[in-house]
């Protein structure tokens, strides 16, 4: 115990420790009174769980989302820590209800307890901005939509209205000034306050203590009355822990907290606030005009005032609930009120079948905008240029710019290339006539003859030229019978090899499968392919492997569809 | 606060304390280990990367003709930076010279502790803690304990690319990182 000593001596901590500890804890331990030190480990909770996201989250609006995508798909248990992080905001604001309750039970905002009790109702308030200010971080659809609401309604203030959102916004329009504000008051402002106000709110605790009982007289309360440590320590414990075990079990459960896809101001979204908005949600529903923004404004601010004068107005002798039944019968109602309205809002999404048909289609576009995310990375431009990296519509943009002014539309100098592209169709097609305008016809490729084969000789060949692109429903009867009618018509200038090159005829083996496409693209002038005969640039600079084989990938997807 | 609390029996405050100390070492292990784990997430991980093939540099008639070394910017066609991916993105530099009939690269980067050096006319100096290089890479002074590190190099169709590797700083050999 040197160390100890030593240290006690500079610093005091045993006797701090014994303040800590050994505070009276008048009446004895209670289970009523755990819901305040449940709200200090859940506030340590969101401490540690929110230094961690900050350490991978980026407040921009290029970036926000894809750093949460990556927290979210990337990173070691990353789901987990975001999915506490925002069942601990839920386990807090239902705590500090429950912490309202019970103090409003007990009595605990008469006279001499109001400040402490005024200090309370503001860490109420913060706890609602940090979870208004945390909802819009992530940059998705939910939280940017939801928040553009809480912000119009910030700007039907009267008077400074306008002023008001564009301060909350940072600016004209929602942009990166948005997120660093809403980041700065989430990570830096508010946690000062709150622990500031936290810090006050235990010390005036400790100057009043706990408010026991009403039932017992002072004698009996004195004769009960216990040190903090252990009795109510452990009880206190055991409501944490069990409020810890409910969120890992809802986070297990759950797979964390849902990310939808990247906001995209294009896209008309019906969104939702977070569960502990949803009365004031479902209320603004009821009224319309300026009763609306009456009631945005004026419902949150009346129960915010009823609850700062609950102390003024309630200043009879007795602590008695029942000598109170009017105070704590209005708190009641306001608290049923609000559980009905919540009530009554899920209830009503959940018999939608226009909201389950929209959360569905979020649903998906979300999944697809995290698949390609997680193997693209998103490109610098933002959240919502991930869609861009979809193999098909990357392939089509490369198209359009590489491929469509020379193989489609009329004026073409190339064969026709389109749906149905390699297709069985095609190949008859094509065998029926090469020089044909659409195929070798706007070239100078006048190489073959049209074939002369005809039934199940022809229909043998299709099979096998058709097999060559990696098509899995290839008749295996008519590929053999292909073998030898192509030994015998076509050998001369074909190969069907993996080896031969410089044939009089480019190659057949694997003919329009996505390796042979991926590399035909990058030098369709190769020995194995037309050689000297090529006409087609070369795209082995311009396009990089993986943007080739995007291409060749949905050439490929093109035999599926029917050729016309 | 009239009277001083009364003691609780001996037994039970001791299972008090110790079911206290225990439940609450049971939530700092569940809720510990995933935190740690978080945060090391990005240790051994290849957070930033870039495709490992040649990167077009400059034109082979832009390397001097007396050997004189020429620096040139290493620029990748893609990086993928954590949750972002970028096209064209500056990684390094380079210095590109003719040796003998053949063209030769050497990293950019000061083989001591990764300073960007330059070429005096006669030798590389590195301005951090002044080491200096022969113009083929070779140390000649200072706390650097290798010389340069050369780059693979290829001339195709008239450009000069090279392949650019990054190497353990400050260890006498050149180990890839």
């Amino acid at each position: 115990m040197k160390l100890g000593d030593w240290l006690d001596r500079r610093t005091g901590v045993r006797a701090a420790l014994r303040w800590g500890l050994d505070e009276p804890v008048a009446g004895g331990a209670s289970f009523a009174y755990v819901f305040g030190s449940v709200l200090a480990f859940l506030l340590v909770l969101q401490i540690v769980t929110g230094i961690l996201l900050a350490t991978a989250y980026s407040p921009s609006s290029t970036d926000a989302w894809a750093s949460v995508a990556y927290i979210q798909d990337q990173m070691t248990l990353g789901w987990f820590v975001r999915g506490l992080h925002s069942h601990g905001a839920s386990a807090m604001v239902i705590v500090a209800g429950l912490h309202l309750m019970q103090t409003a039970l007990y009595g605990a905002y008469r006279a001499p307890r109001e400040l402490n009790w005024w200090i309370g109702v503001v860490m109420l308030g913060v706890l609602l901005a940090f979870a208004l200010t945390g909802y819009l971080l992530p940059w998705d659809q939910t939280g940017y939509w939801a928040t553009k609401v809480a912000t119009g309604i910030a700007g039907t203030t009267p008077i400074a209205g306008r002023q008001i959102q564009e301060l909350a916004q940072g600016g004209n329009e929602y942009g990166n000034l948005t997120l660093t504000r809403f980041f700065a008051l989430h990570v830096l402002v508010l946690p000062g306050a709150l622990v500031t106000l936290f810090a006050l709110h235990l010390f005036l605790f400790r100057r009043h203590g706990v408010t026991p009982h009403w039932w017992l007289s002072e004698e009996a309360l004195a004769k009960r009355t216990r040190p903090f440590w252990p009795d109510q320590m452990f009880k206190d414990t055991v409501a944490m822990a069990a409020v810890f075990a409910a969120m890992v079990g809802i986070t297990l459960w759950s797979g964390g907290v849902s990310l939808d896809a990247p906001a995209d101001p294009s896209t008309s979204f019906d969104a939702r606030p977070e569960w502990y908005f949803r009365p004031l949600f479902q209320a603004l529903k009821y009224f319309s005009g300026p009763m609306e923004k009456l009631v945005a404004l004026g419902l949150p601010a009346v129960l915010g005032g009823f609850l700062i004068a609950l102390p003024l107005i309630d200043r009879g002798e007795s602590r008695s609930p029942r000598r109170r039944w009017k105070q704590l019968g209005a708190l009641g109602v306001i608290a049923v009120l609000m559980i009905a309205l919540t009530a009554i809002s899920f209830r009503e999404d959940a018999g939608d079948p226009k909201v389950a048909k929209g959360k569905q289609a979020a649903e998906a576009l979300a999944r697809r905008a995290r698949t390609l995310a997680l193997m693209f990375g998103v490109p610098a431009e933002g959240g919502t240029a991930v869609y861009a990296l979809e193999p098909g519509v990357r392939a089509r943009a490369l198209w359009g710019e590489h491929c469509a002014g020379c193989h489609q539309g009329a004026k073409r100098s190339a064969p026709e290339i389109g749906p149905g592209y390699n297709s069985r169709a095609w190949i008859r097609d094509f065998l029926a006539a090469p020089s044909g305008p659409r195929f070798f016809g706007p070239t100078r490729i006048r190489g073959m003859e049209p074939a002369l084969l005809k039934g199940a000789d022809l229909d043998a060949v299709v099979e096998l030229v058709y097999a060559q692109t990696g098509a899995s429903d290839a008749d295996k009867e008519r590929l053999t019978r292909g073998k030898s009618v192509f030994e015998a018509e076509c050998a001369t200038c074909h190969a069907l090899d993996d080896k031969t090159e410089g044939g009089a005829a480019p190659n057949l083996w694997r003919r329009g499968s996505i390796e042979t496409l991926s590399s035909f693209i990058a030098r369709p002038d190769h020995a194995r392919f037309f050689g000297k005969a090529n006409e087609m640039p070369a795209f082995f600079d311009e396009l990089d492997r993986a943007d080739r084989r995007a291409l060749a990938e949905w050439l490929v997807s093109l035999r599926g569809r029917s050729w016309r | 606060m009239a009277d001083e609390p009364k003691p609780l029996p001996a037994n039970r405050r001791r299972f008090l304390e110790v079911a206290t100390l225990a439940l609450g070492g049971a939530v700092s292990v569940v809720l510990g280990v995933p935190l740690v784990r978080y945060f090391l997430s990005p240790l051994g991980r290849k957070v930033v990367s870039a495709p490992d093939s040649a990167i077009d540099v400059c034109a082979e008639s832009a390397v001097p003709a007396d050997g004189k070394p020429l620096q040139v910017r290493v620029i990748s066609d893609a990086q993928r930076d954590a949750w972002v991916t970028r096209e064209r993105v500056a990684v390094g530099s380079a210095w590109i010279r003719r040796e003998g009939g053949k063209v030769v690269a050497l990293s950019g980067q000061c083989p001591h502790l990764g300073c960007a050096f330059s070429f005096d006319g006669e030798r590389f100096r590195c301005p951090c803690h002044r080491s200096a290089f022969k113009v083929n890479g070779e140390r000649e002074s200072g706390p650097a304990k290798r010389g340069l590190d050369p780059l693979p190099v290829e001339v195709v169709g008239g450009r000069v690319r090279l392949r650019f590797i990054r190497f353990q700083p400050d260890v006498a050999e050149r180990t890839e990182v």
